[in-house]
């Protein structure tokens, strides 16, 4: 990190710099108050810091509020966080089966009505979620999926597909088709390929799509509501429950900073997952 | 050993027609190129005798044996592409052993096959290596590898020299010439360089459009064209159109010409007259005007190291005659040009 600020400091002009602070300030910032909260004993308007941090308090709780809180059973967070990990993964499993042969085929392939195709691949993040999701409850409840994780799951693929489509088909277009054929030709079986050549191949897009399907459908809140009903709760309609009554209180502080981590967590993992030098470089022209 | 053999096949891609009802006869053990410029349907017949195309009509037997409907995988054959497609998150040992290892051979079996084949191909201190740390001529050695291990009963290869500079060139043709000669494997190769062709092939097969041109052995298809788009494409560029005189003797607007009686040419029959230009011979010595005997005068010369060309005006016409550079001769020289009837070849025109 210092050899980067090394050459931040001599190549950037001093407007450069405050301008890229201010994006910095722009994206962490909203992060602050919800630390400062988290680690608050009281803090009431219109103080501008905490009156009483919770290290004055300690004798009288062992953690601070919002952790005390968050790690109590009361407070469902790990229930939430368990069905938030669930619904993610087996949503982008689900999603990169269903999104790998079409990308494959727009990729590859040109037919009639491809590009009409594309367009209402797009459609779910045009119409506003609430729309998606009140017609999906309808259907649902007729069909007994409302309130259970298929239905919670089926309701995340359907903003999380044109995603991981349009990523999917973006990899597939620098992926020749000889590696395929000359893997075929060697005594290759259709599953043998795809395990051992195109999805190592494929590997960063498929990690980029993947990591970007599982944050999206951790973070939708309004799908999983409806479609939760209540007795499906992940993490985004804990959080919600927490602050609808419109006071950001430590606990709502807390749960807050719970949310961020699957995320967190995965991007460094992944940072770490796509490394160049494993692939050997270059694709063989 | 196996022989190959495509009755009557075709090719169509929607309305495109890429191969039109084509035979061809591969002996076993032979070395076959195909030969055409690009676009001519010589790799879809490539990829249809391998499997990944299907002909739209017609049939491929090997051994006899109808394969057309048969699966790639199920074929046996081996294939190396034109750039390789060695897969690049493998190292060169996970490369070769890929087929035995989706074959479900043994793991003694594969290594015992892998250092053997990584012996014959040389490439035993670079088994570590990633296909991005080798040379063409070493990736190259890769994909033969790769492709041997698994036993084909036939080898097919897209333009194998194609990629490789001058001095590689040279090297890989003697390694694969010699390689198919050992292991007297059926070899099938396209390419769209006649040099190539000739210089690897037991046999060629010249493809235009979709239809063989002509098959046979590579010095009859140059000395022997059929047809002028052949003799054409094997780089001649004496032609001259002309009638036939008598059984052996031919007028063209160089002169009149002695040639060898071709029995499907008639007295008074317009043909196109092909005169290769290394077989003509150029002396500046007292001109005799018996046989072949032509008058003229350079105009150009292009030297290429071991031969020179020099255009030569003769009777308002121009002829290339190539000539070992042993001797170098001057733009301006008179010279007497000559040629053997043997070497004048007549195609129908």
């Amino acid at each position: 990190m210092s050899g980067g600020n090394d050459t931040l400091s001599m190549r950037l002009s001093p407007f450069q710099k405050i301008y890229l602070l201010l994006v910095a300030g722009f994206i962490v910032g909203p992060f602050l108050p919800v630390i400062i909260q988290s680690l608050a004993f009281r803090w009431a308007w219109p103080e501008l810091l905490p009156g009483t941090w919770w290290l004055e308090q300690r004798e009288k709780s062992m953690l601070p509020l919002a952790w005390d809180y968050v790690l109590s059973p009361y407070s469902r967070v790990w229930e939430a966080t368990v069905n938030t990990v669930f619904i993610g993964l087996v949503v982008t499993a689900i999603c990169l089966a269903i999104c790998l042969p079409v990308a494959r085929l727009l990729a590859r392939e040109s037919f009639a009505g491809k590009s009409a195709f594309e367009f209402f691949l797009s459609l779910p993040l045009i119409v506003p979620e609430a729309a998606i999701g009140i017609a999906l409850l309808m259907i649902f409840i007729r069909m007994g999926l409302a309130g259970t994780y298929a239905g919670i799951i089926i309701a995340h693929l359907i903003p999380t597909i044109p995603y991981m489509v349009r990523m999917l088909t973006a990899v597939y277009q620098g992926l020749g088709r000889d590696f395929e054929e000359q893997a075929m030709i060697l005594g290759a079986r259709p599953l043998q390929i795809l395990w051992r050549v195109t999805l190592p191949m494929l590997l960063p897009g498929v990690v980029a799509g993947a990591l970007f399907t599982f944050l999206v459908s951790t973070n939708i809140f309004l799908l999983t509501f409806f479609l939760g009903q209540g007795q499906v709760i992940t993490l985004p309609t804990l959080l919600f429950s927490k602050i609808s009554g419109g006071n950001l209180d430590t606990t709502a502080a807390g749960i807050t900073l719970i949310v961020t981590l699957p995320g967190i967590i995965l991007l460094i993992i992944s940072e770490r997952f796509i490394k160049e030098e494993a692939f050997g470089k270059g694709f063989g022209s | 050993m196996t022989q190959v053999r495509l009755n009557s096949v075709r090719k169509q891609f929607g309305n495109f027609v890429a191969i039109e009802n084509l035979d061809l006869d591969i002996s076993s053990g032979e070395l076959v190129a195909l030969l055409g410029p690009s676009g001519c349907g010589k790799t879809t017949t490539l990829r249809m005798i391998s499997g990944l195309e299907r002909p739209s009509n017609g049939a491929i037997l090997f051994n006899g044996k109808d394969v057309s409907e048969q699966a790639v995988q199920d074929r046996n054959v081996g294939m190396v592409f034109q750039r390789y497609a060695l897969f690049p998150h493998m190292t060169v040992e996970k490369n070769v052993a890929f087929g035995p290892s989706v074959r479900g051979e043994s793991k003694a079996e594969i290594a015992r096959r892998l250092d053997e084949i990584l012996e014959v191909v040389q490439l035993t201190p670079f088994r570590t290596r990633f296909p991005a740390q080798l040379s063409g001529g070493q990736m190259q050695r890769v994909a033969v590898a790769r492709t041997l291990i698994t036993k084909p009963s036939i080898l097919m290869m897209d333009e194998p020299l194609a990629n490789l500079d001058t001095k590689l060139r040279v090297e890989m043709r003697r390694f694969i010439r010699d390689l198919q000669q050992r292991l007297g494997i059926t070899t099938i190769f396209v390419t769209h360089d006649q040099i190539e062709a000739m210089e690897l092939a037991d046999r060629v097969a010249v493809i235009f459009d979709g239809h063989l041109a002509q098959y046979d052995t590579p010095e009859r298809i140059y000395r022997y064209p059929r047809s002028l788009d052949v003799a054409d494409f094997m780089g001649a560029t004496n032609i001259y159109p002309g009638k036939v005189l008598s059984r052996n003797r031919v007028s063209t607007a160089l002169g009149e010409i002695d040639c060898l009686h071709q029995d499907d040419r008639s007295v008074g029959e317009s043909v196109q007259v092909l005169l290769r230009a290394e077989a003509l011979d150029m002396s500046t010595g007292p001109f005799t005007s018996e046989g072949s005997g032509m008058r003229g005068r350079i105009k150009a010369r292009d030297f290429f190291g071991a031969s020179v060309t020099y255009r030569v005006a003769c009777n308002d016409q121009e002829i290339d005659v190539t000539e070992n550079a042993r001797r170098m001769r001057d733009v301006g020289d008179d010279v007497h040009l000559q040629i053997a009837p043997e070497q004048v070849w007549l195609l129908s025109g």
